[in-house]
């Protein structure tokens, strides 16, 4: 018979295995931001109790009383997201919002789909989903993706898509909130600045000061958030990435902080790229919003050459517009390709066509919401083996224009 | 219905590479539970090739194997790569009376800084790697000035400031101390419940899937607690 202090411990490790463990992601500065994303551990001092118990409410109510949206913008919405108030259940407790697909033919089990979205718009459409990964299928967690999309009007959109930390507590609630913060946050750019009575996109220069104000109020919109909390919770509690971008009839404006990869198909029908993920020097290593990237810093915050935060402006109309979450990367996007004449990978950075020109054409075949959800479903779920084998929570954000001819 | 006329093909992207480096006492007091490892060592590749027990398909793509061996010198038995088609582990045999685990520890850590540059290299991505050392006693000789060094660097690289490989050590029977196996492993060691190789390699492979499903930001627990095949050391049992 094992003594107690042994079965607490086995308890212990029981929860831990689970995932709830809190991420140990403190990144305190530049240096130590390329370190701390860590990897892998075989600590095994027990945590607190009440980093397993602990309750915390973001909801988007939390949003709408923060400092950051004084004045609601006045944009219209027509966002269908159909999960789009963040849960504010503690996310130990988090059920999936869709009710799991059981295969009907063989009775396989189908992973949830925690959000998605649906858009009609003036000329063309707008198609989201965030799909729970196999390994949280196994370990019954939910998924920590989220996605967002939204006419702005004047044929302007907001896309967004935030992936969760893998064991921060509340990452579910962190990817909700950063996507609910960026479209708050766009807008109110957008109006207090008139952006779309200006005839020309900004410059690079001029999108990166307000992307990074924008980040950087996100940012301490979790600090002041926690600091109200006062039970314990950190903001790494709600470590997740953020990438989005503004399609305007000008051109797109696109920024982000993590991985994840977003491009676009150009009105020749050449897919392009429109960031380069932050990573680590190991394969499971990023950055996220809640992460101390704002520290003044000489010279900046690059992670393997990239900036943080990272932006685009590309004067280029799209014919379609694709975000995704790394989940969905080894199948769609070109990442590791091997250089025959080099004997070397390369990350190619582009969305694969033979994945994504496929995919559309689909999608344009089908003719109703229902039946195009449902093939967007099955596709990024079992559509190719690798994303069968795929373990990791998937999101893909797809806006399609209906000059898209492939 | 759109999944069967899909004609759309995955980019032909390479898997992250996961190393795991098999450091194995062969000296000749392992003798007796020799064929048990033997036979949980192979059953340990079936089980990443066949994907049994749970293993996730892409692990095959993505565990690299490198198995060393042990006594008066250091053998490597297998390189770092992935297990090709029906692979069956070369058997591990005893041979001397010394224990050199200081020296297969270090050959260890030299092969997975070897490997890791192969990967930086060829720009391949890559997990932290993993050292799991397995001995059923102390070095020997011991060399008291040797291990304390040793100590010193191995507690550096597995700190949260390098984080430059994992280390568990799996101490094999009841009469081995845990005193010298913490101190060569930055204290992650555990002891083998007798002869609980299969289980051992059960979890090892579990934990392989773990580390290579994980998530950026995810601490990944590889701590076996009190398991089917192992416990703390410490642990307080009442006959």
């Amino acid at each position: 018979m094992i003594k107690l202090k042994s079965y607490i411990h086995s308890i212990y490790n029981k929860i831990r295995h689970r995932g709830e463990h809190p991420s140990v992601l403190a990144s305190k500065d530049c240096k130590q931001m390329q370190e701390d994303t860590s990897t892998g551990s075989v600590a095994d001092s027990p945590t607190q109790s009440s980093d397993i118990v602990n309750e915390v409410e973001l909801s988007a109510k939390d949003i709408e009383q923060t400092d950051v949206n004084n004045e609601p913008a006045e944009i219209s919405k027509e966002s269908t997201n159909e999960t789009e108030n963040l849960n504010n259940q503690p996310q130990e407790e988090e059920k999936p919002e869709f009710p799991e697909i059981a295969d009907s033919h063989n009775g396989v089990r189908k992973p949830a789909i925690s959000c998605c979205s649906y858009s009609e718009i003036t000329n063309g459409y707008a198609i989201g989903i965030s799909i729970q990964g196999r390994s949280h299928m196994d370990d019954d967690t939910p998924c920590q993706d989220y996605h967002l999309f939204e006419s702005l009007g004047d044929e302007w959109y907001l896309t967004v898509v935030s992936d969760g930390a893998g064991s921060a507590r509340f990452s579910g609630r962190g990817s909700k909130a950063n996507c609910n913060l960026v479209s708050t946050l766009v807008k109110q750019l957008i109006v207090e600045d008139n952006w779309k009575e200006k005839t020309v996109l900004p410059t690079e220069l001029e999108w990166y000061i307000e992307a990074r104000a924008i980040f950087e109020k996100m940012k301490l919109f979790y600090r002041a958030k926690v600091e109200e909390f006062n039970d314990g919770s950190t903001e790494d509690d709600f470590y997740a990435t953020a990438l989005f971008t503004i399609i305007t009839p000008m051109g797109m404006l696109s920024a982000h902080i993590g991985d994840g990869r977003m491009g676009y198909s150009s009105q020749s029908g050449e897919w392009k790229s429109l960031m380069k993920p932050h990573k680590g020097e190991e394969a499971n290593q990023t950055i996220f919003v809640q992460n101390n990237w704002t520290n003044p810093r000489v010279p900046s915050l690059k992670l393997r050459g990239v900036s943080v935060p990272e932006v685009r402006v590309v004067h280029e109309v799209p014919t379609a517009v694709v975000l995704m979450s790394d989940g969905c990367e080894q199948s769609a996007w070109e990442c590791t390709i091997l250089d025959r004449e080099t004997n070397r990978y390369v990350d190619v950075n582009l969305p694969h066509p033979g994945f994504m020109n496929p995919l559309i054409e689909n999608l344009n075949l089908d003719e109703s919401e229902e039946e195009r959800k449902e093939d967007f479903f099955d596709i990024l779920d079992s559509g190719t083996k690798s994303c069968e084998k795929e373990r990791d929570d998937k999101t893909m954000l797809l806006v399609v224009f209906k000059q898209n001819e492939l | 219905m759109g999944k069967e006329r899909f004609r759309g093909e995955s980019a032909p992207n390479l898997e992250p590479k996961c190393l795991c480096v098999l450091v194995m006492d062969v000296s000749g007091s392992m003798e007796p539970c020799m064929a048990e490892l033997n036979t949980a060592l192979k059953s340990f590749f079936k089980d990443i090739e066949e994907c049994r027990g749970g293993v996730p398909e892409n692990t095959i793509d993505q565990l690299e194997i490198c198995v060393m061996a042990f006594d008066e010198e250091v053998k490597v038995l297998r390189n770092p790569c992935l297990l090709e088609d029906g692979e069956v582990p070369k058997t591990l045999k005893c041979r001397g009376s010394v224990t050199c685990s200081v020296d297969a520890l270090k050959a260890a850590i030299q092969m997975v800084q070897d490997r890791k540059e192969f990967y930086k290299d060829t720009n391949q991505p890559y997990y932290r790697p993993w050292i799991v050392f397995m001995t059923d006693g102390e070095p020997y000789p011991y060399n008291e000035a040797e291990i304390a060094a040793f100590e010193k660097q191995v507690a550096y690289d597995t700190s949260d400031k390098a984080k430059k490989y994992m280390i568990m050590g799996i101490g094999v029977g009841d009469d081995i101390s845990d005193k010298t196996l913490k101190r060569l492993t930055a204290g992650h060691a555990r002891n083998l419940r007798g002869t609980s190789f299969g289980s051992f390699f059960k979890w090892l492979s579990a934990s392989v899937s773990t580390i290579t499903s994980s998530k950026p930001g995810q601490k990944v627990n590889l701590n076996p607690g009190n398991s089917e095949w192992g416990k703390p050391f410490d642990e307080e049992v009442e006959l």
